[in-house]
């Protein structure tokens, strides 16, 4: 019983991940984790890191929905309806700081700008809060599965932080995959030619553009509402 | 340097106008839905969804009040005796942003109800009706149904009052599979349409 209901989760986070709707937000997490294409190492700990981002969103809204009833209707209306809109804005400004357009404004005195730039080029801490982020951008397949789906299971078996938790993992799990595949295959060409440096400088650019590709395409769907 | 410059001032353009548009729509959204007369809005969600809808055109999307008049207003040369007080009405909601799966459901729902019911469609016993529920006018329905999602939702209608409704979720399960999905959406409307 146990195991039929950790299984429905995980099967239900990958049909979230693979339905047409998130792929925007897929292609850029993908872009986003094997980024550091010469680091085996960082791109493993960004998609661990992705993986605990998309967790935590879903543990918290499942908390909050088996322990304190939250109406659900109403939450899911609020995440799909603003989540989605602003997130094209975030996606644009993130991949201009990629593509070095843009500077990281820090008020924080304490934290210098090469501090943060570190952070973000890093990815731990980037990828963390890409999976947070990208888990709350509910569309309307995601939304099935995960208010329609998973959380009447989770109530049923009051589990507010378990089944949430390996749901997200379940959504995390084809675009670790890829990236990871991602990494494997451009390292291999990559020590061919010995052209390390290069081919990061290529693949930051790269993640840029594509997040300024996807920003532009949910601003385009979600605000001025013409796709 | 200079091409670098001009992305930079593009993408900000674009920013800085959908930061516009976005607070703009937030915070106006009664002018706007004041502006969009109700019929307009009507008219395009069925020229988004086919135009064979047999939903009668230019009529303000209302609930239950105005259930019965829609049948006065339009009547067709078969309405039956039987259809003057119970009325089926299959919901479609779905929100501004059309993925490309919420649109499949959209046209399954359609096309097999279209398919097994022509002749209730035609008596007015049956009713297919895309609502958007991100229109203010319709957000009640959000809470009435309590919809997490686009859904496809039943509802009987009795004498301008709905005596029961169902909303049939597996839409999302069968979506791959064509002929469940007809199957299933032949199946429960059937067990509604004998109560009408």
């Amino acid at each position: 019983m146990e195991l039929l209901l950790l299984a429905s989760a995980v099967w239900l986070g990958i049909l979230t991940s693979v339905s047409p709707c998130p792929l925007a937000t897929n292609i850029a997490a993908v872009s986003f984790i094997s980024r550091r294409i010469t680091q085996r190492n960082t791109v493993f700990l960004s998609g661990i890191l992705y993986t605990l981002g998309r967790s935590l969103t879903y543990i918290v809204l499942g908390v909050l929905i088996v322990k304190t009833l939250v109406d659900v209707p109403i939450l899911s209306d609020f995440l799909q309806r603003y989540v989605n809109k602003i997130l094209g804005i975030v996606l644009i400004l993130v991949g201009m700081v990629l593509l070095d357009l843009l500077r990281v404004p820090l008020s924080l005195p304490s934290v210098s700008e090469n501090v943060a730039k570190k952070l973000i080029e890093k990815g731990a801490f980037g990828s963390l809060l890409l999976g947070i982020l990208f888990a709350l951008a509910f569309c309307p397949v995601s939304a099935a599965l995960f208010f329609g789906g998973l959380i009447p299971l989770a109530v049923k078996a009051k589990s507010g932080i378990g089944l949430p938790l390996i749901y997200g993992i379940g959504t995390s799990l084809p675009v670790l995959l890829f990236a990871s595949l991602v990494a494997t295959g451009t390292s291999y060409i990559n020590n061919l030619y010995h052209r390390i440096t290069k081919v990061e400088f290529y693949t930051k650019k790269a993640t840029g553009i594509i997040f300024i590709l996807v920003g532009v395409y949910y601003a385009l769907a979600y605000i001025f509402e013409i796709i | 340097m200079d091409i670098k410059k001009l992305i930079k001032s593009l993408l900000f353009i674009f920013v800085v106008v959908s930061l516009a548009v976005l607070i703009y729509k937030e915070f106006s959204p009664r002018t706007e839905s004041n502006a969009i007369p109700v019929a307009a809005t009507k008219v395009d969600t069925v020229a988004v969804s086919g135009e064979s809808l047999p939903a009668p055109e230019n009529q303000p999307l209302k609930e239950p009040a105005t259930a019965t008049k829609q049948k006065e207003e339009a009547p067709s040369p078969h309405t039956a005796v039987k259809s003057q007080n119970s009325k089926l009405i299959a919901y479609y909601f779905h929100g501004t942003f059309r993925c490309t799966t919420c649109r499949t459901i959209e046209q399954y729902s359609h096309d097999a109800i279209q398919m097994y019911f022509a002749k209730e469609l035609g008596n007015g016993r049956l009713e297919f009706r895309p609502v958007n529920i991100e229109e203010p006018e319709n957000k009640h329905f959000i809470q009435d149904y309590q919809l997490v999602t686009r859904s496809l939702v039943l509802s009987l209608m009795s004498d301008g009052k709905e005596t029961k409704s169902k909303n049939l979720a597996d839409v999302w399960k069968l979506v791959r599979d064509k002929d469940k999905f007809f199957q299933y959406v032949k199946d429960e409307v059937e067990k509604f349409l004998k109560e009408t």
